[in-house]
């Protein structure tokens, strides 16, 4: 060994000696500059309670869902599924692969994901539906009745009859609050009008849908008509009759002739919200996280240029109102019985509008049998 | 040698720059270390700080929370007692519980009871409509607590309460939490922190710092993705952490600063045991250093001495070369002189001559025997030296010892006594030679330091084992003893002790060393006791193996009185039947053998070179061949090898004549086959016994009687005077020295003419085969040819030519050696062609001189 060192010239050695310096300078530095962590990318889930395919709110939800988390750039992870155990076993995967915020699509019964969101506590759960309670879930609602509350002052504006359908899948909170936040809004302007509601007993029903459409128009006398269902067959029944429609949840870019519009959700706004929420760190330290108009997620959309100036600028004022923070449901309310619910001076608070809307409000009628 | 000297302080220098080299660079890295250690501990606190900031955002949230319980209460009160608003806000406000402002607003936010409250720089106060709790700071006015005042679901009044900044530490008392830890609370999107102040605080100074302003702005991004957060910042303020959080049920916000020496104050020390620990892996480096220095200078010695040693063993190896080289140009001529003078011994009866010629006798011996010390020195020095172990009869030892050394003794006039255990075990395994010398050494030495008196000689076994037997040779006598201090250098080489007083005394002063070396390798001893002025006791101490357990008898008493005189040459062999050759390119040494050889009656063919003694084997068959080894063209060996295939030469023994005693000569030889070796100069009772061992013992006969011999020399040439006076007389010689010549030819006139004749006659020849190996550049012919010329010459008396011839021989060696670089051999072959005319001039005209000296004295 030494003597094959000897045999090295002496400028050789110094230049050994200078590789190895540079050697030990290049080790040091790859352990100093070494990241000591390395940064955990965020992933996002998403359980969605059809496939894509089979439901356009899935996708609608999908697309909102993808801008946001484009926008934080952040990882998304989607899953569909067809029935409450896909749904179970989806949230389980989701949690597995490591990721941090999973949004639970749609309306799951609590029994569905219960177990999911118990066994993994780290991991942060958010809903769009009340009646899920863990520390690690937050449920974040729309404020769509401020849209229905616009809408029906537009159909109230545009109506000639004074009567204007509502065709709705069946009662709860929520299709109730909309009902009514419907008819404050349309009476607000026309206090003449009369919200004639037709259940269908179910989310999709086009036959049935269409045929409360008929009625409404044929019978009630509606030349306007909006809905609360999961697909649009009201649009094409709407059409086929002659009558104005505002829809739901859909876009109505390419102006049909017969829509005023529709009552839609910004839902990349929405998961935006959710997201930043979440990246902060504070999105369960709330139980429950309203979004509304005032943050630009409820939006009357595609209202055509055929309306009066002055029904726009009705609509536009009212809009600025809930901008502002005004509440819908602000006394004096009356239901249909004439029963003062809300007093002159008074504000239903938010809690009621989840739990306690089982009422409606003067002005809303019923399609006979 | 300069490089040597100064080699010493260049590797300190050198080593002390790399020692620097190596403490900068551990100082860069430990400064480098620092930072990153600072830097990785500023972040670990920025993560500790951070915690406890949420800490207190969590507490500032429960004490919120405690003021809006008390607000609920108070709300709900008003509810059920809408008339005692005014007596609850009161209460509310009295100093005894909190101090602050309170109020009642509608619905729509309208003034209904109580203080007034600027509305619109609180962006959450809407959110009480909707029945939530608020929190809302807003900057210059301080914090609002509000709740909604409920009927069932509906909101119908917002009761408010609002405290200013200092209030809010106060009465949140958050400024517990730490008293290193100073914050304040403010909105969550709020810019400015401190205004401006007449008399700013040491806290405000930090906060309007502006990299303390800066690191809030970092703060406030960082809160984006985090509840809280924490930065390290140096300010012109000194060193802080910063700190944020953001209360998730408000718009409030917590911004402060702690000092870096309040968090991570004690952690300075890991400083102080990080330089600690540095300085002692420096020190140790250091330790580590000089003691690799050290090792790396011992090192360089110890190569150096290598290298010495390298050189001087080369030196020796060179030495033993140039001995043994010399033996052999010294042996030449002494095997001239003493066969020469062994002839005049046995033909010369003259007394006087026959005193001379002993006298020549002796001190040719003596040159022999220091030229063999030599060769053994070097012999043993170069570890070449074997010890030969065989059976051999310790009374012939013992015989051959006292043959040598008594008439020596006598001579001297010394009274030499021998004194022989009878019991001795006669036949001993062992290297007879060897031990001789060793005896003969010792005893040689007695006579020659002791002018006078006696020396006794014992041999006894000190000791016996089963087949062992330890023998004590033990030489006393009554010298002139060795000084005690000189006793030690005794057996070291080149030691010739008291040199002024023995200098007229011959010897190398290798003798006892040899000894000591040749008993050191045959496991014996020998020791000195010595009285300086009165005598010396020298005994050595040898095992032999016992082969044979026969008593040696009562010899010493047969040797004692056995009277040794110096007899007339009488041959121990006569053979007049015997048919012997002697092949020798000299002439001269054919002629020594010859002569030797008269009295025994041989019949002796002598030829010039291998090929003709391969003719000569063809023709005859012959009872035993002396081969010369070093002959041009074929030498011994070669010759042997050939003969051995011819049909006649079959179970003939071959014995070899050779003047190369290097060591292990004799060894080499009998590998090739020869059965004998004789060195040269040529011992002539050697050779008798050598011929007596391997000729036909049939055809030999015992040797004359002294006087038959005697008789047989009745008549012989004329005495050697008259003849050397005769030459005297003669003219000019030339080149030829006559004197010379004849001294060389052992006085013979008629035997020198004959060499000169046939010197003269082969010239033409010799010169022309010179000539053909000299084209032909056949360098190991030439030389033998020359070296052949070169004795030839010196013989004849031809001195010039001799060293001429010596000098183209040494160049014609030099010319196929091996060792010989290139650039040598060139240079040699270049002397030889320059020289070689020269020579053969001088050849020539020795020649002439030699052919018109013989041309005069032809009558003589």
């Amino acid at each position: 060994m030494m003597k094959y060192l000897r045999a090295i010239p002496d400028w050789g050695r110094w230049l050994i000696a200078f590789l190895l310096f540079l050697l030990a300078i290049g080790i040091f530095g790859v352990f100093a500059f070494a990241p000591t962590q390395t940064p955990r990318t965020v992933k996002v889930g998403l359980v969605l309670p059809y496939s894509m395919d089979a439901s356009e709110q899935c996708g609608v939800h999908y697309e909102g869902m993808k801008q946001a988390c484009e926008d934080f750039d952040v990882e998304l992870l989607v899953r569909e599924s067809k029935n409450a155990q896909e749904y179970r076993q989806a949230a389980h995967d989701l949690a597995k692969e490591g990721v941090g915020l999973i949004f639970l699509c749609g309306n799951p019964r609590p029994s569905t994901v219960d177990d999911a969101i118990s066994e993994n506590p780290k991991v942060t759960f958010a809903t769009m539906t009340s009646g899920i309670n863990a520390a690690n879930v937050t449920t974040c609602l729309v404020r769509m009745y401020q849209g229905r509350y616009l809408a029906g002052a537009l159909a109230a504006m545009q109506t000639k009859t004074d009567v204007i359908g509502y065709v709705a899948a069946m009662q709860n909170p929520e299709v109730t609050r909309e009902i009514n936040a419907f008819a404050l809004g349309a009476r607000r302007l026309n206090p003449k009008v009369r919200v004639i509601v037709a259940w269908t007993n179910a989310w999709k029903n086009e036959e049935k849908e269409t045929e409360n459409v008929r009625r409404l128009v044929k019978e009630a006398g509606a030349d306007i008509v909006t809905y609360h269902q999961d697909d649009q067959s009201v649009h094409r029944a709407a059409s086929a009759l002659g009558v104005d429609y505002i829809g739901y949840q859909v876009r109505q870019a390419d102006m049909p002739e017969h829509s005023l519009g529709s009552v839609v959700c910004r839902w990349d706004i929405y998961y935006r919200a959710i997201i930043d929420h979440y990246l902060k760190g504070d999105l369960n330290k709330i139980k429950t996280r309203w979004i509304g108009i005032e943050d630009g997620a409820v939006w009357l959309s595609d209202v055509p240029d055929r309306i009066e100036y002055l029904t726009g600028y009705f609509v536009v004022r009212l809009r600025r109102e809930l901008d502002h923070g005004r509440p819908i449901f602000k006394g004096p309310i009356r239901d249909t019985a004439g029963n003062l619910r809300i007093a002159d001076g008074e504000v239903l608070r938010d809690t009621a509008l989840t739990t306690r809307m089982d009422w409606f409000a003067e002005g809303v009628e019923f399609l006979g049998k | 040698m300069e490089n040597e000297t100064n080699h010493p302080y260049s590797s300190i220098l050198k080593v002390a720059v790399e020692f620097l080299v190596l403490v900068v660079g551990l100082g860069v890295c430990a400064i480098f270390m620092q930072h990153k250690i600072t830097h990785l501990l500023n972040m670990t606190m920025e993560q500790i700080v951070a915690r406890q900031t949420e800490d207190m955002a969590h507490l500032a949230e429960n004490q919120f929370r405690r003021e809006l319980v008390v607000l609920h209460y108070a709300a709900e009160y008003m509810q059920a007692n809408p008339d005692r608003s005014e007596d609850i806000l009161k209460s509310i406000n009295s100093p005894a519980a909190h101090s602050g402002s309170a109020g009642v607003l509608s619905v729509e936010g309208k003034y209904v009871l109580g203080a007034k409250l600027p509305v619109h720089v609180f962006p959450r106060l809407p959110s009480a409509i909707r029945g939530e709790d608020v929190v809302d700071f807003a900057y210059g006015q301080g914090l609002l607590i509000a709740v909604p005042i409920l009927s069932g679901d509906n909101v119908r009044g917002i009761l408010w309460r609002l405290y200013d900044d200092k209030l809010v530490q106060q009465h949140f008392g958050l400024s517990d939490y730490n008293s290193s830890f100073h914050f304040v609370l403010m909105a969550r999107e709020g810019q400015a922190i401190v205004p401006y102040k007449k008399n700013p605080s040491e806290k405000d100074l930090v906060f309007s710092d502006p990299s303390v302003q800066r690191g809030f702005a970092e703060i406030r991004s960082r809160l984006d993705r985090a509840l809280s957060t924490a930065i390290y910042t140096e300010s012109a303020q000194g060193r802080f952490f910063l700190f944020g959080a953001d209360l998730p049920e408000s718009n409030c916000s917590l911004r402060g600063f702690v000092p870096w020496e309040a968090v991570a104050g004690d952690i300075s020390r890991i400083y102080i045991w990080i330089l600690r620990a540095g300085s002692f892996l420096l020190f140790l480096l250091a330790v580590i250093s000089v003691h690799l220095f050290t090792v790396q200078l011992k090192a360089e010695e110890s190569d150096a001495l290598r290298r010495e040693k390298e050189v001087s063993d080369r030196a020796s190896q060179a030495k033993s070369a140039f001995l043994a080289n010399m033996s052999h140009e010294i042996r030449t001529p002494i095997n001239s002189i003493l066969g020469m003078n062994e002839m005049i011994l046995r033909e010369v009866e003259k007394p006087s001559i026959r005193e001379y010629a002993q006298s020549i006798s002796r001190a040719g011996e003596a040159l022999l025997s220091i030229i063999n010390d030599i060769l053994d020195f070097s012999k043993i020095e170069s570890g070449k030296f074997e010890i030969v172990e065989s059976e051999y009869q310790l009374s012939r030892l013992l015989k051959n010892v006292v043959a040598m050394i008594r008439p020596r003794a006598e001579e001297k006039g010394l009274d030499f006594t021998l004194h022989i255990d009878e019991d001795l075990p006669n036949v001993l395994m062992g290297d007879m030679m060897r031990i001789q010398q060793i005896v003969i050494n010792i005893l040689t030495n007695a006579v020659k330091y002791t002018p006078v008196g006696e020396i006794n000689f014992f041999v006894f076994n000190e000791r016996k084992e089963e087949n062992r037997i330890y023998l004590a040779f033990v030489v006393n006598d009554t010298g002139i003893g060795i000084k005690e201090e000189d006793q030690k250098k005794l057996f070291q080489e080149f030691e010739r002790l008291d040199q002024e007083k023995n200098r007229n005394i011959e010897g190398t002063g290798l003798g006892l060393a040899i000894s000591h070396m040749l008993l050191n390798l045959m496991g014996g001893q020998i020791s000195l006791k010595s009285v300086y002025g009165e005598g010396s006791t020298f005994t050595v101490m040898l095992p032999q193996t016992i082969v044979e357990d026969s008593p040696i008898g009562n010899l010493a008493e047969r040797m004692n009185e056995a009277a040794v005189q110096t007899a007339q040459y009488v041959p121990s062999f006569t053979a007049p039947t015997a048919d012997v050759l002697v092949v020798d390119d000299n002439e001269m040494n054919l002629l020594v053998v010859k002569g030797l050889l008269k009295e025994t009656k041989l019949r002796i063919d002598t030829c010039l070179s291998g090929t003709e003694c391969l003719e000569r084997l063809k023709d005859k068959t012959y009872d035993l061949v002396l081969l010369d080894h070093m002959m041009p063209g074929m030498d011994g060996v070669e010759t042997l090898h050939k003969a051995m295939t011819l049909p006649n030469a079959k179970g003939v023994p071959f014995v070899v004549l050779t003047a190369n005693a290097i060591a292990g000569a004799k060894e080499a030889f009998l590998s090739q086959g020869f059965v004998a070796y004789l060195s040269k100069p040529i011992n002539s009772r050697l050779l008798e016994e050598t011929l007596m061992t391997y000729l036909p013992q049939d055809k030999l006969q015992p040797g004359p009687t002294a006087e038959e011999v005697a008789r047989a020399h009745q008549g012989a040439p004329a005495p050697l005077e008259e003849n050397a006076a005769g030459g005297a007389q003669a003219p000019d010689t030339g080149d030829l020295d006559i004197e010379q010549g004849m001294k060389y030819n052992g006085g013979m006139l008629d035997m020198y003419k004959t060499v000169l004749g046939m010197f003269v006659k082969l010239r033409p020849e010799k010169q022309s085969q010179m000539m053909a190996h000299l084209v032909a550049e056949n360098w190991p012919d030439y030389a033998t040819m020359l070296h052949a010329l070169k004795s030839t010459a010196m013989v004849i008396g031809g001195q010039k030519l001799s060293d001429a011839a010596k000098e183209l021989e040494l160049a014609g060696k030099c010319c196929y050696a091996e060792d010989s670089s290139s650039e040598e051999k060139e240079e040699a072959a270049w002397f030889i062609r320059s020289q070689h005319g020269r020579t053969m001039t001088l050849y020539n005209k020795l020649a002439n001189d030699a052919e018109r000296w013989l041309n005069e004295n032809h009558d003589t």
